[in-house]
């Protein structure tokens, strides 16, 4: 386009809504009137080629005067005189005329029409589509009515100044803004692609497609454009049976890969034919009637994050380096859009997922300050469980860091050791307990000597024994604490011991008793059986060798009752007997001890009596009880003098059953009584023989009393006898 | 050596049996007691040349009687024949004036009589 055109044009910009020059229009050219000078006429044909613009004359019939050259080409046709020639009808039918807006104008509203009838005839914006070839020019059409000399209107003159250009850079201008304004206001890219494509036909192009990555970064069509709802259902069902390959070696697939632009200005139809091998493809690529395409992808921060295509069809545009700058222009502002959009996006996923976890944190963190709280309380409670076991252990116990603090003193640590008061004590090192106990203890060096070893070596150390000054022993175990592996202090715990190592002295002073007592009458029978070898040897077998036989077997029957004893005293310690109950008529019972004792207590000549209501009974073990009475019995004939009296009774008293074996005797001495009282009840198996075998048949009798539920007293005075009373309950369930 | 009198105080029967023919057949006179009451009566009678005193006996103990001839400041010499041989009872009787404190589980009749002569003798 010239200069002076682009200037002309300038003169039409109100209808191009370009930005009016406040210049006055132009006076229309000065047409001489025709002359049949032939100078003139050429000079003036000279003119008219030189105008860049189509001018025609026409006459009032519509029938065309003169055209000139470029007049004949936007009309399509290929010589002036083609055009002159062919008949109005044809010249209307070759094009369609719109207005600016694209809607239908009437040929009547054309400026030539108006001028011959006299009208006023603004200039304005025509769009001539071309039928043939679909092509679309745009013109600033004017038209000057001729006259005659009598002023009558004869002809008009058009002219016809090409503004396609123009109006397809005013386009995209309008399209690139709005475009802008598309992309800049929303985030949706989606949604603004398609819309950018919407607005690029047919401005731009008769199609325009676009690619972009999509969420999964694959690329993908996100929009189609074409001004015809039906060519839009072609084209989909094309790219559905074709899918778009993104790989291809040319076009949107190399595009996407090289990041750069393709321009395809004019597409033959060898050039297709050529690029798609598929006769069905082409046969649908074909009736597309691709005329020229391009593609330029949407690159940001180096990505290509898509492309747009633009295809001409129709409209016969043929793209050029211009249209490829724009396309560029709106790829690149595209780009951007979807880049920021990604972004913002990326921000806001990231945000959201922020939030998300800063939401599950919370949550989580809550739930673990809870988690915690809940543990710590359990930490506590358990802590108190621990320090009321530890605080009502039957031992004393203290507990020591690793370095020597007391961490907790029980209570019966305080009554162990007095002074061990806790309160006095936690927080102090365990020197300073170990100096006051050193002051109770029998033997405080070797005490200090034992415990700072223990403690120096941190060796496990069990059962040592320290002596009180009270007369308490105590047992101390010294036990090194390792939390995960690391020593984190000791533990010592005391244990009151006195009673157990009594009972132990009093268990080895039993079996030392048991021993002599079943030695005693040994000596007796080897001396015996000694003098009967001596006697044997010398042939004597006289009353004093029966004697000694006889003697010696009951040594061995007394021996035989005392191993007896010992080895049911052993049962019941070792809680191997167990009563056996039964009911048992006691004037039997009685009856039948009297029976076995006949004989021992006339031998003494002593009385023995019983006294029993011929129906009482009770339940219980007999045989233990039996035992019970027959001990009791034997010890009445053995410490009553010949002459006394020995009785058994059996009474009912209340829901018990009274046993009494009485008899005339020397009776206990009164310092002895205590004695043997404690005896039977000091302690669990506590006994001392001092009389011949009394001790031991006396405790066999208490632990059998106490298997058979029951208890046992006496009175005794010295020389006037003693009272044993044995209580049991009368029946199997009773106390 | 010419008979002596041995008091014999011990309640099992069988043993006082023995210890009476031990001394009998080593030519001695030979009373029996056989609980502390009876032997503290024949003591009285007799103030034997040697007593062989059991502990425990039924009425009175063998450490009454000890207590006894201290008392009453008998000098004949004292064999305490006991059921066991407990260092305590041993230094207990001792200290009573007891001049030998023989085991009676142990006892060999050899031992015994050399013990009884060596008392014989010293008295």
């Amino acid at each position: 386009m010239t200069n002076e055109s682009r200037q002309a044009i300038g003169t039409v910009s109100p209808l191009l809504r370009i930005p009016r020059r406040n210049t006055p229009l132009r006076p229309a050219p000065q047409i001489p009137a025709l002359s049949a000078r032939a100078e003139d006429h050429e000079f003036l044909q000279a003119i008219l080629r030189g105008i860049r613009d189509g001018i025609t004359i026409q006459e009032t019939t519509g029938k065309l005067l003169y055209a000139n050259a470029v007049a004949a080409e936007m009309l399509g046709y290929p010589t002036i005189e083609a055009l002159l020639a062919a008949p109005v009808r044809d010249v209307v039918s070759k094009f369609e005329i719109m207005d600016e807006n694209g809607n239908p104008l009437p040929l009547s509203e054309l400026p030539g029409r108006k001028a011959l009838q006299g009208k006023d005839s603004p200039e304005i914006l025509v769009c001539f589509r071309i039928v043939a070839t679909n092509e679309m020019h745009w013109s600033v059409v004017r038209a000057i009515p001729i006259r005659d000399d009598a002023g009558m209107i004869t002809a008009a003159i058009n002219i016809f100044h090409d503004v396609t250009e123009e109006h397809r850079q005013h386009a995209i201008d309008q399209f690139l803004a709005a475009a802008s304004n598309v992309l800049s206001s929303s985030l949706d890219y989606e949604k603004t692609l398609k819309t950018i494509a919407d607005l690029a036909v047919p401005t731009i192009a008769d199609w325009c497609r676009i690619d972009a990555l999509n969420e999964e970064g694959e690329y993908e069509m996100f929009a189609v454009a074409h001004k015809n709802p039906e060519m839009l259902v072609f084209a989909k069902q094309v790219s559905e049976k074709y899918p778009t390959d993104y790989d291809s070696a040319s076009g949107l697939g190399n595009v996407l890969r090289t990041k750069k632009s393709e321009l395809y200005s004019h597409i033959p139809d060898d050039l297709l034919a050529a690029s798609i091998s598929d006769p069905e493809r082409l046969a649908l690529t074909r009736k597309i009637g691709m005329q020229s395409a391009m593609i330029v992808p949407m690159v940001a921060r180096g990505a290509a994050l898509g492309a747009i295509t633009f295809i001409s069809a129709e409209s016969g545009i043929h793209f050029g380096q211009q249209d490829l700058e724009v396309a560029e222009d709106l790829a690149q502002r595209a780009a951007l859009a979807i880049d920021n959009a990604k972004q913002y996006r990326e921000v806001r996923r990231l945000n959201r997922e922020l939030e998300k976890r800063v939401a599950e944190r919370t949550v989580a963190l809550e739930q673990e300050v809870e988690t915690r709280k809940y543990a710590q309380e359990e930490e506590r409670a358990h802590l108190q469980r621990l320090k009321d076991i530890v605080n009502h252990l039957p031992l004393g116990a203290i507990a020591v860091d690793e370095r020597h603090r007391i961490l907790h003193i029980n209570r019966l640590m305080g009554s162990l050791f007095p002074q061990c008061n806790p309160e006095k004590f936690v927080g102090e090192t365990i020197e300073s307990v170990f100096d006051v106990m050193k002051g109770n203890t029998l033997y405080p060096a070797e005490y200090y000597r034992q415990i700072t070893g223990m403690v120096e070596r941190r060796h496990i150390s069990l059962g040592s024994e320290i002596y009180l000054k009270s007369g308490t022993i105590l047992s101390r175990d010294y036990v090194p604490l390792h939390v995960n592996g690391r020593y984190r202090g000791f533990l010592l715990l005391y244990r009151d011991i006195t009673r157990e190592k009594k009972i132990d002295a009093s268990k080895s002073e039993f079996m030392s008793l048991a021993s002599h007592q079943l030695r005693t009458p040994l000596t007796a029978i080897r001396w015996a059986l000694g003098k009967m070898e001596t006697s044997l040897a010398k042939g004597q077998t006289g009353e004093r060798e029966r004697r000694l036989l006889a003697e010696s077997r009951r040594a061995a029957v007394r021996m035989a009752d005392t191993i007896d004893t010992m080895l049911t005293i052993s049962r019941i310690e070792a809680g191997k007997l167990e009563p056996n109950i039964q009911r048992i008529r006691l004037q039997n019972l009685l009856e039948e001890l009297q029976q076995q004792f006949q004989r021992a207590y006339e031998e003494k000549r002593q009385s023995f009596t019983i006294h029993c209501a011929a129906d009482l009974w009770c339940e219980n073990d007999e045989q233990m009880l039996k035992e019970v009475l027959r001990n009791l019995t034997h010890n009445a004939i053995k410490y009553t003098p010949e002459g006394g009296t020995v009785s058994l009774a059996a009474d009912a008293r209340g829901d018990d059953i009274v046993l009494t074996v009485q008899d005339t005797g020397y009776g206990i001495p009164s310092y002895q009584q205590e004695k043997l009282f404690s005896k039977f009840f000091r302690g669990d198996n506590v006994v001392s023989l001092d009389t011949n075998g009394t001790g031991l048949g006396l405790y066999m009798t208490s632990l059998l009393i106490r298997l058979l539920r029951g208890s046992i007293s006496f009175i005794s005075k010295e020389q006037q006898g003693t009272t044993f009373t044995v209580s049991l309950p009368r029946t199997a369930h009773g106390s | 050596m010419e008979a002596k009198n041995i008091l014999i105080a011990e309640d099992e029967h069988f043993l006082q049996e023995m210890l009476r023919m031990l001394a009998e057949e080593n030519g001695q006179h030979v009373r029996t007691a056989s609980n502390g009451e009876e032997a503290i009566k024949q003591l009285d009678e007799l103030l034997p040349d040697v007593l062989l005193l059991d502990l425990l006996m039924p009425v009175v103990d063998g450490y009454t009687v000890l207590r006894y001839i201290r008392e009453k400041q008998y000098q004949f010499p004292v064999i305490v024949l006991s059921n066991l041989s407990d260092a305590a009872q041993q230094a207990e009787c001792m200290a009573l004036g007891a001049k030998a404190f023989l085991v009676k589980s142990n006892l060999d009749e050899e031992d015994l009589w050399r013990n009884i002569e060596a008392q014989l003798k010293a008295a």
